[in-house]
């Protein structure tokens, strides 16, 4: 684990030991990412596999103006989006998503199965970029400011989609009975 | 309307908690809120597990051969990146740090060291890259989870518990998914104290053994406090063990760790005798680490002596030793899960002697 301008002058320097730290860093959180996004492992891993090889083509051209985690996540959505573009299916591949939620917990283990379906289910009430930014913000635990960079809107909007996202999933649970005495 | 509508908890406030930027004071505030309302108290914890939910999981796959196969199209090569570890922790004497033990031929080297002048803190392992493969299924049912936490709070028990303690007896193994979605397999005889605030604070104190498979976040690491020892990683898939009857040993799966300033990369495992000797063991098959959790209990040859009390916590029973002989024997192989009799069984089979059961006691003697 290094500081941001560290691998930014390792990158520059063509030192192969920090950027491979760099990759071995970002490779599983960048995967794990645009996998939500795609929807096809497959993908997901070209993609990530072309950003950072990218990265160190720049060499001394690389100059990120947010943070290294919020540039390449910026980047991986990015070619994600185009990538869906231009095969012209991201409806197919929405529909898709709609049918492989990510799945809270591990359906055998001892845990509340009610609420584990409510979660499930309420993750499915979000739009694409309401989950990127709750993703972003509480799994991968950027600041507002790099989610607003990754997803290229400012950080008042950020503010609001995260809100809004939060007032979704809470409307989807449903109340929980009094304790009782 | 269902929202956690309270004065005091604002939007922003709830952003802040789920993103574990508030202050320790601001938490200290939003928890004492929270804890005088069971309702708001539960909504919250189902909130931030949907929240920390990762966006998508994918299939397992070769993180290494992954991370070659970026660098060989760049050109880079992979050779040194095993010795350029940072530790998340510091460890206090750069001697210890610099001792060379680092063993690539799969060998045993045993050192000792003297920490002169700085008291042995801890064992500080860092994950420098973190993978994570996802486990389907979960390999065992739970036995006695005497309180389950999710979210950081208190489901089961009452709301003023500061941990939450989830037990096996001998005889037992269980598997936890924690409220980041991060699972526990615990083997047998052991226990796992889980913070009240786990989602801010990665802290899991164990006894005995368990496996982790740790849902990465750089932002909050994740730690195993083992009596003096932490290992502290942000994802990856080890195994620690800490009996008080055995040495404690970290092993890794997949990932890379550094222990003590010394890398530990996947399949490699580390034997700690006491603060200042360990061993180092790399390019290991670890499935003789990580075997309870597919069910299987590893005994390499040693006397048996030395195996009774891993073998009383496998089967959930007391053995008794008639004799000497008895003790001497070497002993060692891949014992199944099953029944004292399968046990007595595969003694009797292996070694020249004869076994009886009474109540919840097994007696080895000389044939």
């Amino acid at each position: 684990m290094y500081e941001d301008d560290q691998y930014i002058k390792g990158v520059h320097a063509g030192d192969r030991d920090l950027f491979t730290e760099l990759v071995r860093q970002y490779l599983d959180p960048l995967v794990r990412f645009v996998l939500g996004i795609v929807g096809s492992d497959d993908i997901a891993h070209d993609i990530v596999q072309d950003v950072l090889v990218s990265v160190w083509s720049k060499g001394k051209n690389w100059n990120p103006k947010s943070t290294v985690s919020a540039y390449l996540f910026r980047a991986v959505r990015n070619r994600a989006l185009d990538l869906l573009k231009i095969d012209n299916n991201r409806q197919r591949l929405e529909m898709h998503l709609l049918h492989e939620m990510p799945s809270i917990s591990d359906p055998d283990t001892d845990t509340d199965f009610a609420l584990i379906d409510e979660l499930n289910s309420s993750i499915g009430n979000l739009t694409d970029r309401q989950r990127q930014a709750v993703h972003l913000r509480y799994y991968q635990g950027m600041t507002i400011q790099e989610v607003s960079q990754v997803l290229g809107i400012d950080i008042r909007a950020t503010r609001r989609l995260l809100a809004r996202s939060l007032s979704i999933l809470q409307h989807h649970l449903s109340p929980v009975p009094p304790p009782e005495k | 309307m269902t929202n956690l509508n309270h004065d005091s908890i604002t939007p922003d406030l709830i952003d802040r908690y789920l993103a574990d930027e508030l202050s320790a004071e601001e938490l200290r505030a939003f928890q004492a809120i929270v804890d005088q309302n069971p309702e708001l108290n539960t909504r919250l914890a189902a909130l931030a597990t949907v929240a920390k939910t990762p966006i998508a999981q994918p299939i397992a796959y070769d993180f290494d051969a992954k991370v070659s196969s970026i660098l060989s199209k760049t050109g880079a090569q992979q050779e040194s990146w095993a010795t350029s570890g940072t530790a998340l922790g510091e460890f206090p004497n750069k001697e210890f740090r610099n001792k060379e033990f680092v063993n690539k031929e799969s060998v045993t080297r045993e050192f000792s060291t003297s920490v002169a002048g700085a008291r042995w803190r801890a064992v500080t392992v860092a994950l420098v890259a973190a993978c994570l493969i996802v486990v389907s299924g979960t390999l065992f049912t739970p036995f006695n989870i005497t309180g389950f936490n999710i979210g950081g709070f208190n489901i089961a028990g009452s709301p003023s518990d500061a941990v939450t303690l989830v037990t096996t007896n001998r005889g037992e193994r269980s598997t936890v998914t924690l409220a980041d979605g991060s699972t526990v397999t615990l083997n047998v005889a052991s226990e796992i104290q889980i913070p009240h605030d786990y989602l801010s604070n990665r802290t899991i104190e164990l006894t005995g053994e368990a496996y982790f498979n740790v849902n990465s976040s750089a932002a909050r690491p994740f730690t195993v406090k083992t009596g003096d020892v932490n290992t502290v990683v942000l994802g990856t898939r080890f195994a620690v063990r800490s009996y008080p009857d055995q040495e404690m040993r970290v092993a890794v799966q997949t990932g890379k760790v550094s222990v003590a300033g010394v890398v530990l990369d996947a399949n490699s495992a580390a034997h700690i005798y006491s603060p200042d000797s360990m061993s180092v063991v790399r390019n290991t098959d670890v499935t003789q680490y990580t075997g309870f959790i597919s069910g299987s209990l590893y005994i390499s040859n040693t006397p048996l002596k030395n195996a009774v009390n891993e073998l009383s916590r496998w089967y959930n029973i007391d053995i008794k030793l008639a004799d000497a002989t008895v003790a001497e024997h070497l002993f060692g192989g891949i014992m199944p899960g099953g029944s004292v009799t399968d046990l007595a069984e595969i003694l009797k089979l292996t070694l020249p002697v004869k076994t009886s059961i009474s109540g919840n006691s097994l007696t080895i003697s000389s044939e």
